[in-house]
């Protein structure tokens, strides 16, 4: 079928199958038999190429992070000099002027202000703004923290989701929640100095596949830092609830801050998932550190 | 925050494969001593910015097969054996460019907008065999090969690529390597560098 007559020697000899007998007599028939060596050949070179090819993928994407990201970090030098000395006065400046306010409540806050950040919270079926789930009792979840989420006007116009508690219509294995993910979205943060206000997907929502079971998912928020960097490069690793080993579907983005402290990232995929519930870790490609993580389902139709 | 590796590590996450030899490639690739090496030696000869990654992309992955395949001892660190692997590599390159140019120098003119133009590093010529051993691979087979040769059980890969079930999945790897093989059996002069 093939075309090769030595398949199963072959292989037996190249992933291990055989006792030390068995090896030194295909070494010793590989000298003589001229049809054996050129498709054993054939075989080291063709896992060879297939090892190099997943190498050079990997490499390829190892790369578009340097290709768009170190020669920011070379401009940043001198910017970051400058812009640091900005940030050091207007730091002095609001110490000096607000010394109170940032760790206690401010008085001066006019009362309709405070209402109005009652009002939101006390409401989580509204979508509007400024909402902080990590105070709102999760509707299908019991007693999980959640990541503090926000959203604004421009983000919720192109997320193409319906926000509805997850209906387990797939496999209610799918649906179950996985312990060691869900600590992800409680645990510490990875980095002091770097932070990621996810504001797609929130928690809880659930993306709706497609008539041909294709789901869009969007990823979007705001990556601040507090230090001199002019770009850095996250990941977002997703996962099904059963594999907290490796991500089904990994995202590499550039973020560059162009001379801010904050940077948007806005990302849609399409993905043929199953239905379930799915989490996602958001981690600094270079040190691995976890930055947000969430959850989020694919559910309806 | 940030994790470094130690040798240890590297060595366990690239035999591990996956998403741990994808990290640990990822950092290999932006060690800046790393390219600080490559950028010397391909000075020397007077090479480009491609020749730069050609030389370290070459290393990387010498040292990154000899690792997952066990023939990295662990005699040196990996740093100094990337480096070693590095500047074997640029002293071949600097002597096949030193034949090839005094060969080329009772020529009239060299294009001097592109000195590396038609000399580029060996590298160069592998990717362009590679592309054409797997150029008449399906690009389901290429996926396929990518995830198996990345460390993928064949579950993983049923599931990754809608295979209807395992058997599927196992028939389609099985065919595709066939199907490299054969034009590695058909191109054995080609295949040697492949190697």
């Amino acid at each position: 079928m093939s075309g090769f007559k030595h398949i199963d020697k072959i292989e037996a000899y190249l992933y291990g199958n055989t006792d030390a007998d068995e090896r030194s007599r295909f070494e010793a028939e590989l000298e003589m038999d001229k049809s054996l060596q050129s498709e054993y050949e054939a075989f080291v070179a063709a896992n060879k190429a297939v090892d190099r090819m997943a190498f050079r993928e990997m490499l390829g994407r190892a790369k578009q992070n340097r290709e768009e990201i170190p020669s920011k970090y070379k401009k940043a030098n001198l910017h970051a000099i400058a812009f640091s000395v900005v940030v050091l006065i207007g730091v002095a400046l609001f110490w000096l002027f607000y010394p109170t306010k940032k760790l206690q409540k401010d008085d001066s806050i006019p009362p309709d202000l405070t209402d109005s950040i009652e009002w939101q919270i006390q409401n989580p079926a509204d979508n509007s703004g400024n909402v902080e789930p990590s105070s709102i009792p999760p509707t299908n979840q019991d007693s999980i923290p959640l990541p503090e989420i926000r959203t604004d006007q421009k983000a919720k116009q192109t997320e193409p989701f319906v926000k509805t508690p997850a209906i387990a219509d797939g496999r209610p294995e799918d649906f179950q929640e996985n312990p060691v993910c869900e600590k992800w979205l409680s645990g510490t943060r990875g980095g002091d100095d770097i932070s990621v206000e996810v504001k797609s997907p929130k928690s809880t929502m659930t993306f709706q596949p497609d008539k041909t079971g294709k789901t869009e998912l969007l990823f979007s928020g705001e990556v601040n830092h507090a230090g001199i960097i002019n770009s850095l490069n996250i990941d977002i690793l997703v996962y099904n609830n059963r594999a907290t080993q490796k991500p089904i579907f990994t995202i590499n983005l550039p973020i560059i801050f162009e001379g801010s402290h904050a940077a948007i990232f806005n990302q849609s995929h399409s993905v043929k998932f199953p239905k379930g519930i799915y989490y996602f870790r958001i981690e600094d490609n270079e040190s691995g550190g976890l930055l947000s993580a969430g959850k989020f389902y694919i559910d309806g139709l | 925050m940030k994790h470094l590796f130690t040798d240890g590590e590297m060595i366990g996450a690239i035999r591990e494969g996956g998403w741990a030899a994808e990290k640990a490639v990822k950092r290999l690739y932006h060690e800046p001593l790393f390219w600080k090496t490559a950028q010397y030696l391909v000075g020397q000869w007077k090479g480009g910015p491609a020749d730069v990654d050609d030389l370290l992309q070459e290393s990387l992955w010498r040292a990154y097969d000899n690792i997952k395949n066990g023939r990295f001892h662990g005699d040196s660190t990996i740093s100094t054996y990337v480096i070693g692997i590095m500047k074997h590599l640029a002293m071949n390159e600097q002597t096949t460019r030193k034949r090839r140019s005094e060969k080329l120098a009772s020529l009239p003119t060299v294009d001097e907008t592109n000195p590396t133009g038609n000399d580029a590093l060996l590298v160069k010529e592998i990717n362009v065999l590679l592309e054409q051993a797997m150029a008449n691979l399906p690009k389901k087979c290429k996926a396929v090969l990518n995830l198996w040769a990345n460390g993928y059980s064949m579950e993983e890969i049923m599931k990754q690529l809608d295979f209807e079930n395992l058997d599927a999945a196992k028939n389609k790897k099985k065919n595709c390597m066939n199907s490299l093989r054969k034009w590695m059996l058909e191109n054995p002069e080609k295949a040697k560098w492949l190697k």
